[in-house]
């Protein structure tokens, strides 16, 4: 059985699903076919006291705290940014890493940089640098951004939308949708 | 009553017209008889057109009226797709409401039941949802709230008088202290000073109110 996962480097909840997404996978013993899915921001417009605008701070707010606490719960470095994130560039890197086979090492190393703060999902030469210590060779990556990446990662969006995923991450196992970690239990059981 | 305050270990917030809480109510109370503890149950009236836009359909998908976006429309049929998989593999029946409906009345009856005998609020909650989720229960109708608090074998005198008055000026206050406490959504819990929402929080309020022992669990369905 395959196991497609979307995901988008700028995303925290994605983030928080890699550790498990990777330990159930090495439990059923499958590989993880990962996939961008280019989010587009959520901007919103209005009136930022009108009551749709203060749920949606009250929300993020609530996010953020729990969050935080999974991130300890897991042990990990999770640094929350101050500004959105533009993970263009790493969302493509992760096609060009596909294309090699390296998607894993790709994924687990640049999550981990992205989101302790160490690496910008924005900059050219620190995805290429991540590029290299999954295995890739880079040379081309700078064409590949300014030519094919755009096109290539609404395609994966738009198919991701075509499923019906709202958000990331996103999982495909036997025809059927999952977003969140929250459903792993209910995939691991369809993987075994 | 202070909305993140309560003597009961265990605060749940609800609302009977989401279908999140209602596939919440069955492991929420198994909570309740596994650890002999109370639950403070309250109400958190959802404004779903402030945030996610409003809809009216005809009961079989076609969509009669639309203030949503298509970012909203999307979110709104995966959370319907994926809470009736839930229902399905649950044997519980769950069909899309056909517009948003106004629950505050069916609340009103949970702070009622609540006040008056919690064995009836739990018998009055199972059967409210599970009518309304099969669209076969108006919440709107204040005759239907007190013939289901009846059911449930709660008193009901007074009720209609509670409904217009005391409960509808408790219910309203509680809602205006939601948002600066932030609460936002249901079904949420509170456990020892911690605020979770949806369940798949329910194994961490597990892990608190089993006393915290051993590792934290991760969210899951």
């Amino acid at each position: 059985m395959n196991l497609v996962v979307y995901i988008d480097f700028k995303s925290p909840a994605a983030r928080l699903a890699i550790g498990p997404t990777c330990a159930l996978a090495d439990e059923c013993g499958i590989p993880v076919d990962w996939r961008p899915y280019h989010l587009k921001p959520r901007r919103r417009t209005g009136d930022a006291n009108s009551k749709g605008a203060i749920h949606a701070r009250v929300r993020a707010e609530y996010r953020q705290r729990e969050q935080a606490f999974y991130a300890r719960q897991q042990n990990i470095r999770f640094v929350q940014p101050t500004t959105p994130l533009d993970s263009f560039v790493a969302n493509a890197g992760l096609l060009w890493a596909a294309r090699a086979g390296r998607g894993d090492s790709y994924v687990e190393d640049v999550f981990e940089r992205i989101w302790a703060a160490e690496l910008d999902p924005s900059s050219q030469a620190e995805v290429s640098a991540a590029l290299a210590r999954a295995g890739c060779a880079s040379d081309g990556f700078e064409d590949y951004l300014a030519n094919e990446a755009e096109t290539a990662l609404r395609r994966h969006a738009d198919e991701a939308l075509e499923l019906g995923a709202v958000d990331v991450p996103a999982y495909v196992v036997a025809d059927d949708l999952f977003v969140g970690r929250e459903h792993l239990p209910t995939i691991r059981s369809l993987l075994k | 009553m202070h909305p993140l305050e309560s003597t009961a270990p265990l605060i749940v917030y609800i609302d009977y017209k989401s279908p999140y809480a209602f596939l919440a109510l069955e492991p929420t109370y198994q909570l309740e008889d596994d650890f002999g503890v109370e639950i403070d149950w309250r109400p958190l009236t959802l404004d779903i057109p402030s945030y996610a836009g409003s809809a009216k359909t005809d009961g079989k998908g076609k969509v009669l009226e639309s203030q949503r976006s298509p970012s909203q429309w999307a979110a709104v049929k995966y959370a319907y797709r994926d809470a009736k998989r839930t229902a399905r593999a649950r044997g519980m029946t769950l069909k899309g409401t056909t517009k948003i409906w106004d629950s505050s009345l069916a609340a009103i009856g949970l702070l009622w039941a609540k006040d008056k005998d919690p064995a009836g609020l739990r018998r009055y909650s199972f059967s409210v949802y599970e009518q309304f989720w099969r669209r076969e229960l108006d919440i709107e109708d204040p005759s239907v709230i007190e013939r289901e608090l009846r059911k449930a074998d709660v008193s009901t005198e007074g009720f209609q008088d509670y409904l217009a008055g005391v409960g509808r000026a408790r219910h309203d206050a509680l809602q205006d202290q939601l948002h600066p406490s932030g609460l936002f959504g249901v079904p949420t819990y509170i456990v020892e000073d911690q605020m979770f929402f949806g369940r798949e929080h329910l194994p961490v309020v597990r892990w608190y109110l089993g006393g915290q022992s051993g590792p934290v669990p991760d969210i899951a369905y």
